[in-house]
C-alpha cells in the first residue's frame, strides 16, 4: 500500500515538475523585451476603395437644393450604381467634429447624409455605416448636428469611437501617421468609402474640406500633428483612398473656421462637388473659399504625391445648373 | 553531524551571501562593488517572481529560469527554501529565537500550534496571482470570442455545471472543478458582452509581499543607507530614498511580530511560502511519524517553525523542513521520510472555497478597479519619469517587483521608490527624482537597465542609451523633457544673471541654449553730474560699490538711438566707470540720462535634443522647487506621450 | 534527550555543506564575469569606449609604451564649445574648421597621461592666429616647427594649417610630448610656416617671440583685422608694432582713417609728428601715442608707446623697413 501511495506520488511529482520545465523553456525568453515593447504585429492598413476604372471623374453643380445637385452630381460621374453594387458594405466619412447645429455649416448636412445613406441602399448595400471621432464629445456631436438621427433615419448604422474602436496603423512611406490608432471599428466588413465634408475655413490649414475631414479617423493625442498641418492632410489622402467624394459647397464657412459659430460666416456659394479625386474635389472648393489651389499647400504636396491633380479643370468636370 | 547544525550553517551561509549581494550593488568594478557578482540570484530563485512574470508576460526572462531549480527541489522535498535558504526567513527565525527564549515549554508549544489564520496567506497568493493574470485571461476570453465556438464553449459549461449541480456534490474535487467552470463561463459571458480590454491589466503586486523583493527592498532602501553613512567606502554621500520610512515600517513591524509568534510572517503573510506549499503536495520526502502512538511529550512542538503539528496529523503545506521535530523527539519517532506518517498527513492548503472564489474574483477584479484611475492611460502622472530603458507603463508595472535593486544601484541616487504617484499599483516601483542624490541620470550609465532581474527596465547599450550607431535613427533614449518655469527662473523672473542649467547640460549640442535679452535695472535709470567720457558720477539712484561690476551691467543712453551699450567696469555707490578704451563721446553731456541694463540669458530648452536626464534640474540654483523641471513628456518609452512631430 | 545523529543524517549534512562550498565556489567564479560597460562609466566624460582594435590617426604619433585612454574626439564649428567651453569663440572668429582631440596614457601608469588637440584653422594664418594670441608668457622656444614652444606640461606648435597643443596632466612628459609633436610633423609635409607679414618688422629692438597675429577686432576697434604685432623695447620702454597687408593701396588708405576717426572719437587728439612725411598719423590718446601710416597696401604703426619720441623712432624703423623691402623686390 505504502510502496503503491510512494509510486503514485513520485508520478505526479514528476509530472508537476516536468510541467513546470517545460512551460519554463517553451516561455524563456533570454534577451528581454525590445525597444518597443508593444506588438507591431497587430498594425492595422487601411485597403484601397477606389474603383480604379471610374478614376478622375468630377461634376461640379450650381444650385441651392442639396438633393437635387448631389442626384445631379452623382448621375454625372456615372450615377451611384457605378459605385455601389450589391451587397457592398459602406461607410460614409461625415464631418462632425462638433457639437454644433446643422444650421451653422460646421458639421455635414444631415439631409445630404441620410439622402447618400438612402442611395446607397437602394444600389443594394448591405450595410451603411456613418462615423467619425469628433473632437467634441462624440455622443453630443452627432445629437446636435442632426448626422445621428439622420443616419439613423436612413438605415444607416451609427458608430460612435469607443475606446476599443481604435487600432494602430502606420501610413506606407508616411512619416507622421505611424503607429498611430485609427478608427479603425466602423472599417470592418467595409469595402466602399464615401466621404463627406462641407467647405469651411480652417484657422491652421487655410481651408478644411474633403482631405482635412479624414482628420476624424485619428485616435489619441492627435492634436500634436497641428504642429504640422500640410504634412499630416498630406498623409490623411494617403492614408485613406475613397471611393467616391462629396464636397458639399452649398453653403461655405468663409470665416472663423473651421468652428464658425455665427450665420455670417457663411456665405450661399450654392455648388456641390462629386468626384473620384479628393485632391481635385479639394482644390475647386478652394475657390469657393477665394483661394487658390496654390495658396493651400496641402494641395499641392497631395498631387505631387500623385493622389490626384490639383488642375480640376483637367478633369472636365460636368457642370450644371439645378434650380 | 546533526541535521539542525547543517541547516543552521545553511541559513547562515544564505544569509551573509544575501548581505554580501546587497552590499556590493554598488557601481564600480572593485571586488566589493558589482562586478559580476549575481546580485539578483535570490530574486531569479524565487518561484513567484518567475510565475508573476510568466502570467503577466508569458515570457520567462533569462535568469528567472532559476526558479525551475527551487521549484522542481520544492516538489521533490518540500518548503526546504524557507527553512533553509530564504533571508528573511532566516530573519524571522533568529527573531522568533529571541522571543521564545525563556519561555516554558507549554508556552512555546502553545505559540506553535497551528491556527487557522495561517491559511491567510494563500488567498494573499491567489489574489496576488490573479491580479497579474487579469489579463492572460482577458486574452483567453478574446480569442474565445474571437472564434464562433465560444457560444457552444459557454453552451458546454453551462450544460456542464448543470449536470455537476443535478448529479451532486459529493466530491471536493468536483466541487472545486464546478466553480472554476462556472468562473470560466461567466468570464466568457463577460466576453461577450463586454469590452474589457481597456481595464483589465496585467498587474504584478506579487513584489509587496514576496519576502524576496522585500527583504532586498528593506535592506537595499533602508538598513544600508543607514549603515552607509558611518563609512564612506560604500556610498560616498548618504543615500537618501523617500518614504523609505514606510519600507522601513513593514519591514520591522514584520521582524517584531516574531516576538509574538515565531516566523508570524511565514505562517500568516508570506505568498512565496503559500507557494511552496501547494507545491510540495507530492513531495517524495517529508517530516512524520514513524509510528501513531506517542508520548504527547511535546518536545518536538517546542521549536516548530512552521506551526505544522508533528505530533498529531501534520500539516505539510506549513511545513518549513526546520527539522527542529526530528532533532527533538528523544524517542525517535520523526523522521523525514519517503513514507506517509504514521499519524496521517494533511497535504491540501486550508482554504475554504468560498475564500478561494473571492479571492480570485478579487485579484482580478482589482486591477480594472485600480486602473479606473487613469494612471497608465490618459491620467498618467507626468511626475513619473521611469529610469531609461524602462517599458511602456502597462508593461512596465506588469513586470516590475518593486525589489530596488536600480535604486540601490543607481551611482547618482536619483532612482527613488514611489509613493502613490504612479497610483496604487506603482507603489515602491522606480521613479527617478532630481532634487535628491548626487546629480542627473548619467549619460554613459546604463547600470539600472542590467541589474534590474525581471526587464521591466530592459537591458540597453551605450549606444541605444545615447542614440549611436544603428541607434542613430530612432536617436538617444529621452526620460521626459525639461521645462523652464518663467516664474521662478532668475534670468526670466528675477533679472539675474544665471545660465546654470545651460552649462551643465550634458547633450552635445546643448539642449539648453540661452537668448540675450537686456532688461533695464529696477531704479536703474539715473541722470549723469559729471563725466569724463569714462567715469561718470550720477544723481537719481545709487548702487553698492562693485555691484555692478560684473561685466553683466550696461549703460545706455536713453536718447541714444541706436542702442549701443558699454558694460560698466567698476562702480562706486553714485560712480559707474566703463572701459577707459571705449569712452563715452560727446553725446554723453552733463545732465544726460541713462538707463543701466543688465544682460540676461534666458534659457530655453529645444525638446528635440533634450533627453530628460534632470541634470540641469539637479543643478538649478532655485533649490526647493526648480526653475528647470524635467517632466515626463516627449519620454521615448511611449510616442504617445511626443511633444513634437 | 538528543538522539545520536544517524549516520545517513551526517552524510546527508555533509552532502549539503559540499552543496554550500560548490554554491560559494560558482559564485565566486561569477563575479569575474562582467561586461565592464555595464557597471562602470568609460573615463571620458561623455564618450562610449571605442571598439578594441579600432585604430585613430592620432595613435599612430604615440612613442612606445603609450595607449589610448580615450577614443578620438572630433568637434565642428557646432559643438566646439562643448570641448573648450568659453575658449571656443577665440577660434571660432580665427576661422576654425576641426578639432580632433584624444586622450593617452602610459601603459602601465593610469596617472601618466596627456591629451592631444589638433585645431584644424583651415590655413597657416590662422593657426599662427590662435597660437600667437594665446601664447604663454615664460615659455620656451623648442625647436620643432617654426612657430613652437613648450611649457612646464605642454608644447604648443602650428605646423601647415594646423595647430597643435599637447597637454600633459604632469610636469617631466617634455621628451614623450615632443617625440609626439615630431611624428606629427614627419607624417604631415607642408609647403610652409612662413607667414611673410613677419619678416617686414625691423629686427632691432624686437622682441621675436611677440609677434601675434589679431585676427579680428584689434586694439578694440572692429574693423581692424588680420593685424600682426609685434613688441619692442625702445629705451626701457615697451611698446607695439603692428602691420596688416591688405588687399589694395586704397584699402589701406580707407581703414587708416577709419581708425584714425576711432581714436579721435574716444578721446585721442592729433599731434604733430614733426616729421616730414605726411602720411604719418600720431595721435595722443590717454597719456599713450599711437601712430599709423599707410605704405602701398600696407597699414602700419605703433601701438600704446609711451612717448611721442619712442613712437616715432620705431614708426620711422617700420617705415624705412617697408621701403627697403619695396626697393628691394
Amino acid at each position: 500500500m505504502n510502496r503503491r501511495e510512494f509510486l503514485s506520488r513520485t508520478l505526479r511529482a514528476g509530472v508537476l515538475a516536468a510541467a513546470a520545465g517545460s512551460l519554463s523553456y517553451w516561455l524563456y525568453d533570454g534577451r528581454g523585451p525590445g525597444p518597443d515593447s508593444t506588438a507591431q504585429g497587430n498594425l492595422v492598413v487601411l485597403p484601397d476603395f477606389s474603383v480604379p476604372e471610374l478614376s478622375g471623374r468630377m461634376s461640379v453643380i450650381t444650385g441651392a437644393d442639396r438633393i437635387r445637385t448631389v442626384d445631379m452630381g452623382l448621375k454625372a460621374v456615372g450615377g451611384i450604381e457605378a459605385f455601389i453594387r450589391k451587397g457592398d458594405g459602406v461607410l460614409i466619412k461625415v464631418n462632425a467634429a462638433f457639437a454644433s447645429p446643422p444650421i451653422l455649416g460646421a458639421t455635414t448636412n444631415p439631409q445630404l447624409v441620410s439622402h447618400v445613406a438612402t442611395l446607397c441602399r437602394k444600389a443594394g448595400a448591405s450595410s451603411v455605416v456613418v462615423t467619425d471621432n469628433p473632437i467634441n464629445d462624440p455622443q453630443s456631436c452627432f445629437t446636435l448636428s442632426g448626422i445621428g438621427d439622420a443616419a439613423r433615419s436612413a438605415g444607416a448604422r451609427l458608430m460612435l469611437p469607443t475606446g476599443s474602436s481604435f487600432a494602430p496603423t502606420t501610413v506606407p512611406h508616411g512619416k507622421l501617421i505611424r503607429d498611430w490608432p485609427l478608427l479603425h471599428a466602423p472599417f470592418q466588413g467595409v469595402n466602399k468609402v464615401i466621404g463627406i465634408a462641407p467647405v469651411k475655413d480652417h484657422h491652421r490649414s487655410g481651408a478644411s474640406m474633403i482631405m482635412k475631414n479624414w482628420y476624424g479617423l485619428l485616435g489619441g493625442q492627435r492634436n500634436i500633428f497641428h504642429q504640422n498641418i500640410n504634412d499630416i492632410i498630406l498623409e490623411l489622402a494617403m492614408m485613406v483612398k475613397p471611393t467616391l467624394v462629396i464636397l458639399d459647397g452649398t453653403t461655405s464657412m468663409m470665416t472663423n473656421g473651421p468652428t464658425g459659430g455665427s450665420l455670417s460666416d457663411l456665405k450661399q456659394t450654392r455648388c456641390m462637388i462629386v468626384s473620384t479625386d479628393q485632391v481635385a474635389a479639394d482644390a475647386c472648393g478652394a475657390s469657393l473659399l477665394g483661394k487658390r489651389a496654390a495658396d493651400l499647400p496641402f494641395i499641392l504636396k497631395a498631387q505631387n504625391a500623385g493622389l490626384g491633380t490639383a488642375d480640376y479643370e483637367s478633369l472636365n468636370p460636368a457642370r450644371e445648373a439645378v434650380g | 553531524m546533526k541535521i539542525v547544525t547543517v541547516r543552521r550553517i545553511s541559513q547562515v551561509f544564505f544569509l551573509l551571501l544575501f548581505f554580501w549581494f546587497c552590499i556590493v550593488s554598488t557601481f564600480g568594478e572593485h571586488w566589493w562593488q558589482l562586478r559580476g557578482w549575481p546580485v539578483n540570484w535570490f530574486l531569479q530563485l524565487d518561484p513567484l517572481v518567475h510565475v508573476g512574470v510568466m502570467l503577466t508576460t508569458q515570457t520567462v526572462y533569462a535568469g528567472l529560469s532559476w526558479a525551475l531549480v527551487t521549484t522542481v527541489l520544492t516538489i521533490v522535498l518540500g518548503r526546504f527554501f524557507c527553512g533553509w535558504v530564504c533571508p528573511f526567513g532566516t530573519l524571522h527565525h533568529l527573531f522568533g529565537y529571541l522571543g521564545k527564549r525563556g519561555r516554558t515549554l507549554s508556552r512555546k508549544a502553545a505559540v506553535n500550534a497551528y491556527q487557522r489564520g495561517q491559511s491567510i496567506k494563500y488567498y494573499i497568493l491567489i489574489f496576488l496571482l490573479s491580479a497579474a493574470a487579469g489579463a492572460l485571461m482577458a486574452r483567453a476570453v478574446r480569442t474565445a470570442v474571437a472564434l464562433a465556438a465560444s457560444l457552444w464553449l459557454l453552451t458546454a459549461v453551462t450544460i456542464a455545471i448543470v449536470a455537476l449541480t443535478i448529479f451532486g456534490l459529493t466530491n471536493q474535487l468536483r466541487k472545486t472543478g464546478t466553480i472554476l467552470l462556472a468562473l470560466v463561463g461567466g468570464w466568457t459571458l463577460v466576453g461577450l458582452l463586454y469590452s474589457m480590454e481597456p481595464m483589465i491589466g496585467a498587474s504584478l503586486q506579487t513584489g509587496l509581499l514576496d519576502p524576496i523583493p522585500l527583504v532586498y527592498r528593506s535592506v537595499n532602501l533602508v538598513l544600508l543607507p543607514l549603515v552607509d553613512s558611518a563609512s564612506p567606502t560604500l556610498s560616498v554621500t548618504q543615500r537618501h530614498y523617500e518614504g523609505a520610512w514606510l519600507i522601513g515600517t513593514v519591514f520591522l513591524g514584520a521582524l517584531l511580530m516574531n516576538l509574538r509568534t515565531p516566523r508570524f510572517y511565514c505562517r500568516y503573510v508570506c505568498p512565496l511560502g503559500a507557494f511552496y506549499g501547494v507545491l510540495s503536495r507530492f513531495s517524495l520526502w517529508r517530516i512524520g511519524k514513524r509510528q501513531d502512538q506517542c508520548a504527547q511529550c511535546q518536545w518536538c512542538e517546542a521549536d516548530c517553525e512552521g506551526g505544522c503539528e508533528p505530533t498529531g496529523t501534520i500539516r505539510l503545506p506549513e511545513c518549513v523542513l526546520c527539522m527542529n521535530c526530528l532533532d527533538q523527539c528523544g524517542h525517535g519517532l520523526i523522521s523525514y521520510q519517503t513514507a506517509p506518517s504514521a499519524s496521517g498527513a494533511i497535504v491540501s492548503p486550508d482554504m475554504s472555497r468560498r475564500g478561494f472564489v473571492v479571492a480570485l474574483a478579487s485579484g482580478i477584479a482589482a486591477v480594472p478597479m485600480v486602473r479606473l484611475g487613469g494612471y497608465t492611460d490618459q491620467n498618467w502622472n507626468p511626475a513619473v519619469i521611469r529610469p531609461p530603458g524602462a517599458l511602456r507603463e502597462a508593461d512596465f508595472l506588469s513586470r516590475c517587483i518593486k525589489c530596488g535593486q536600480c535604486m540601490r544601484i543607481c551611482p547618482t541616487n536619483i532612482i527613488q521608490p514611489a509613493g502613490l504617484e504612479a497610483g496604487l499599483e506603482g507603489l515602491w516601483t522606480p521613479l527617478l527624482n532630481f532634487r535628491v542624490g548626487t546629480s542627473g541620470c548619467q549619460l554613459n550609465c546604463i547600470a539600472c537597465s542590467h541589474v534590474c532581474p525581471t526587464a521591466a527596465i530592459r537591458p540597453i547599450s551605450l549606444e541605444e542609451k545615447l542614440g549611436r550607431g544603428v541607434f542613430a535613427e530612432p536617436g538617444p533614449i529621452r526620460l521626459g523633457c525639461a521645462f523652464v518655469d518663467h516664474g521662478r527662473c532668475l534670468p526670466w523672473a528675477m533679472d539675474k544673471p544665471c545660465i546654470v542649467c545651460q552649462e551643465t547640460c550634458p547633450v552635445s549640442p546643448k539642449a539648453i541654449f540661452v537668448r540675450e535679452y537686456y532688461s533695464p535695472l529696477r531704479n536703474g535709470v539715473a541722470e549723469v553730474v559729471r563725466s569724463n567720457g569714462s567715469v561718470l558720477e550720477i544723481a537719481g539712484t545709487s548702487f553698492q560699490a562693485a555691484q555692478l561690476s560684473t561685466g553683466d551691467y550696461f549703460i545706455r543712453l536713453t536718447t541714444d538711438p541706436t542702442n549701443t551699450r558699454r558694460p560698466i567696469v567698476d562702480n562706486a555707490d553714485r560712480v559707474l566707470a566703463v572701459d577707459p578704451r571705449t569712452p563715452f563721446g560727446p553725446e554723453l553731456a552733463i545732465g544726460s540720462r541713462i538707463e543701466i541694463q543688465v544682460r540676461l540669458q534666458r534659457p530655453q530648452v529645444d525638446p528635440k535634443l533634450c533627453i530628460g536626464c534632470g541634470v540641469c534640474e539637479h543643478e538649478c540654483p532655485v533649490s526647493g522647487k526648480r526653475a528647470i523641471r524635467v517632466s515626463g513628456e516627449n519620454e521615448s518609452r511611449n510616442k504617445r506621450r511626443s511633444l513634437l512631430l | 534527550m538528543a538522539v545520536q545523529p544517524e549516520k545517513t543524517e551526517t552524510l546527508v549534512g555533509m552532502a549539503i555543506l559540499a552543496l554550500l562550498v560548490v554554491i560559494a565556489a560558482g559564485i565566486l567564479m561569477r563575479q569575474s564575469r562582467y561586461d565592464p560597460q555595464w557597471f562602470t562609466m568609460s573615463r571620458s566624460e561623455h564618450e562610449i569606449p571605442q571598439a578594441a582594435g579600432e585604430l585613430s590617426h592620432l595613435q599612430e604619433l604615440l612613442p612606445d609604451g603609450w595607449v589610448p585612454l580615450t577614443p578620438l574626439e572630433t568637434f565642428s564649428p557646432e559643438n566646439l564649445s562643448d570641448k573648450i567651453n568659453g575658449k571656443a569663440e577665440l577660434y571660432l572668429a580665427a576661422g576654425f574648421q576641426k578639432l580632433e582631440s584624444q586622450r593617452f596614457k602610459r601603459s602601465d601608469q593610469d596617472d601618466s597621461w596627456l591629451e592631444l588637440f589638433v585645431f584644424d584653422m583651415g590655413s597657416t594664418r590662422n593657426a599662427f592666429a590662435v597660437f600667437s594670441t594665446q601664447r604663454r608668457t615664460g615659455s620656451t622656444p623648442v625647436d620643432l616647427t617654426r612657430h613652437a614652444y613648450q611649457t612646464e606640461n605642454a608644447l604648443f606648435f602650428v605646423h601647415g594649417r594646423d595647430y597643435v597643443e599637447v597637454i600633459a596632466a604632469e610636469e617631466g612628459l617634455a621628451d614623450e610630448m615632443l617625440a609626439i609633436g615630431r611624428n606629427f610633423v614627419e607624417r604631415k609635409p607642408v609647403q610652409s610656416d612662413e607667414l611673410s607679414e613677419q619678416s617686414l618688422f625691423p629686427r632691432k629692438n624686437l622682441n621675436a617671440e611677440s609677434i601675434a597675429l589679431l585676427a579680428s577686432d584689434a586694439f578694440g576697434f572692429s574693423r581692424l583685422n588680420n593685424i600682426f604685432t609685434a613688441k619692442y623695447n625702445i629705451a626701457g620702454q615697451e611698446m607695439r608694432a603692428f602691420l596688416s597687408v591688405r588687399p589694395s593701396g586704397a584699402d589701406a588708405q580707407q581703414l587708416a582713417e577709419a581708425y584714425h576717426a576711432f581714436l579721435l572719437e574716444n578721446g585721442g587728439s592729433d599731434v604733430d609728428s614733426g616729421t616730414n612725411l605726411p602720411e604719418i598719423k600720431l595721435i595722443e590718446i590717454f597719456d599713450l601715442y599711437e601712430l599709423i601710416f599707410v605704405h602701398g597696401r600696407v597699414l602700419a604703426g605703433v601701438h600704446e608707446a609711451e612717448s611721442k619720441d619712442a613712437a616715432l623712432e620705431l614708426g620711422l624703423t617700420l617705415y624705412r623697413e617697408l621701403q627697403e623691402v619695396d626697393e628691394s623686390q
